[in-house]
């Protein structure tokens, strides 16, 4: 069974809809990415799932967690839940960090709400966890601010925050988008040791597809705010159906052989507002035709092992 | 920290001596002579020659000087001529009272302003925030010497649950004290905590938008502990070097209030030293005010520092 299973998700500001019918279950331990451009709902999703929607923002269909429906939960329900069976953490960790509180006290605080220890065992418990995400001298570390860490630094805090309570389910939005190159291989090795070490499902939400073929299972392609391709991470890669997945691929630049000029694809993510009645793809796809058009085409099974939102899929591959 | 302390009780001395040498050079810049306008138009020229003398005025300028540093230093402010006391004294006798109106009325406005600027923040663009900003508005428009009245005539006079002024110290009476104190207190407060309200708000707004806040409900903290601490804490960083500001004002608008309910405070003793031209407490009373002026916005650097960790460090 799975541990969380998304079904026809939507959310909507006023009357646009950012997001539409996402679909996909994650289980027990298993790491799912999330891939897409800016703009294509990957946040959005996870921010859903957490229920923390940004003002104005409703969510529809289904979210079940451990067998709850978390959309159906009341907020103080779902304050039980955030942050002791389900954790996130962000993009900026600078921003994401209390400026004017240690992290041993942003830390502790998780440990005397969800466990509740007392001052001195959290804070005894906080050090640890900052061992657990290899900060080096964290007796020191624990009781210094954000602004005194490194931002490799403040990302593992961000994560010993996150792990605090031992989480099954671990959100993580871009983690390293706004590191350096070493230090992004550092966190994503931390992140892969403790998820082993912790038994823990994550969803990594990533732009980097380098990132996803290194840890991810599982992998769901969005664009502009609908699947347009799931399946195992190995199928994706070697056949991918949907021409956005393939265009994805081709992006990604090589060590190996001549170097060329790097595929693009052109155009931007349009806006939720300009979201176009059919195939949301179309008006970038070079496959296009008239037909795409018409209306949202489904997610289908297909042979190559994955699951494509395009009814061009067979021809084109 | 201790560095930083040090930093600002020193940036804190030039303003200091400034200050005193503003109040020294007032009886140099009024014009006309000062011993004739103390004495009056009656004073035979026998009384305006002991006068001078009494005020140091016969010696030359730089030894004046030297001496009003040299009394000053030993804490003589001079002899007021109408009250036939010591500046010093009349001063001391009379700063609790200015003391206990100013500070209470700091304490009210900032936690008043603060709580009304939180729940409009909280609640922003519902009737709640329109409410507390209304609030806001009016505290900020009404004359504080009318709304004194008003208040003496509904609670004093109309009801008779409080004194209609005068002042109890706070060691023979500590309930009486409180009881007199509430009325001008809240009076002097209303306009300030107006500003605190309206700042708070802003500041708050622009808090709640920050992704530590995100992070802080991310961690399942309710409601009351993501606005009460993750971001109170840092929306107060703007409005507490409000405070310090406010304080001048508050130092002024006691004057008038200290008027309305007949307390014998620090600011009637300046206004009555002004009208009868007596200079040497108008001296002390600049220079006494102006320092408590400077030693509040010390207090207010070292608050901010202990709220922002960022300034402690010297960063920023």
């Amino acid at each position: 069974m799975s541990l969380i299973s998304v079904r026809d998700l939507s959310v909507a500001f006023g009357g646009t809809r950012v997001l539409e019918d996402v679909s996909f279950d994650i289980a027990e331990g298993e790491v799912l990415g999330v891939v897409g451009e800016s703009g294509s709902g990957k946040s959005m999703t996870a921010l859903a799932i957490m229920g923390l929607l940004p003002m104005g923002g409703t969510a529809a269909g289904r979210i079940d967690f451990e067998g709850r429906d978390v959309l159906a939960l009341p907020e103080r329900e779902m304050q039980r839940l955030r942050g002791a069976r389900m954790a996130m953490i962000f993009q900026e960790p600078m921003a994401s960090l209390n400026p004017v509180l240690t992290v041993g006290e942003q830390i502790a605080e998780v440990l005397r709400r969800h466990r509740g220890l007392d001052r001195r065992a959290a804070h005894a418990e906080a050090i640890a966890l900052l061992k657990l995400v290899e900060i080096a001298a964290a007796e020191r570390r624990v009781d210094e601010y954000p602004h005194q860490l490194s931002g490799g630094m403040r990302q593992r805090a961000m994560i010993a925050i996150a792990l605090a309570c031992r989480p099954r389910l671990l959100i993580a939005d871009e983690p390293t988008t706004a590191l350096d190159a070493t230090v992004q291989a550092g966190i994503l090795d931390l992140l892969r040791g403790l998820r082993r070490e912790l038994g823990m499902a994550v969803l990594l939400i990533t732009h980097d597809l380098g990132v996803v073929s290194d840890i991810c299972e599982r992998v769901v392609v969005m664009y502009a705010g609908r699947v347009a391709e799931t399946g195992p991470a190995a199928a994706i890669f070697d056949g991918p159906a949907h021409p956005y997945t393939r265009a994805l691929l081709a992006a990604i630049p090589r060590l190996e052989g001549p170097i060329g000029a790097l595929p693009a694809i052109d155009g931007v993510v349009p806006a939720p507002a300009d979201f176009p009645s059919g195939c949301r793809f179309a008006p970038r796809c070079a496959h296009a035709r008239p037909a795409c058009d018409a209306a949202p085409p489904p997610l289908r099974a297909l042979p190559s092992g994955t699951a494509a939102a395009c009814i061009r899929a067979e021809e084109i591959a | 920290m201790l560095r930083y302390a040090a930093g600002r009780l020193l940036a804190a001395l030039p303003v200091l001596l400034i200050v005193s040498l503003l109040s020294f050079g007032i009886v140099w810049i009024v014009p006309g002579d000062v011993a004739a306008e103390m004495a009056g138009p009656t004073a035979t020229a026998e009384e305006l020659a002991r006068l001078r003398e009494r005020l140091g005025l016969t010696r030359p300028w730089h030894e004046q000087l030297v001496g009003w540093y040299g009394a000053l230093l030993q804490g003589d402010l001079g002899e007021s001529i109408l009250l036939r006391q010591g500046v010093a004294a009349a001063i001391v006798e009379r700063l609790p009272v200015t003391l206990s109106l100013t500070f209470t009325a700091l304490a009210i406005a900032f936690v008043a302003g603060t709580a009304l600027g939180t729940l409009a923040a909280v609640r922003a663009g519902k009737a709640a925030d329109r409410a507390a900003m209304g609030t806001a508005l009016i505290g900020f428009s009404i004359p504080d010497f009318w709304l004194g009245l008003v208040f003496v005539y509904v609670f004093a006079v109309v009801l008779g649950w409080l004194p209609t002024g005068g002042y109890v110290p706070f060691a023979t009476d500590p309930l009486g004290w409180a009881r007199s104190m509430l009325l001008p207190a809240a009076t002097l407060a209303l306009a300030q905590m107006g500003l605190f309200a309206r700042m708070t708000r802003a500041a708050m707004l622009e808090v709640l938008q920050q992704d530590y806040i995100r992070t802080a409900r991310a961690k399942g903290m309710p409601g009351w502990i993501v606005v009460g601490k993750h971001a109170l804490r840092n929306a107060l960083i703007p409005v507490v070097t409000v405070a310090g500001i406010a304080c001048g004002v508050l130092l002024g608008g006691a004057v008038v209030i200290e008027s309305v309910f007949s307390l014998p405070g620090v600011g009637r003793l300046i206004v009555g030293a002004i009208q009868r031209r007596d200079y040497p407490v108008i001296q002390g009373g600049l220079l006494l005010t102006a320092t408590i002026f400077v030693l509040v916005n010390l207090v207010v650097d070292l608050l901010y520092a202990t709220l922002d960790p960022r300034i402690r460090h010297g960063r920023r």
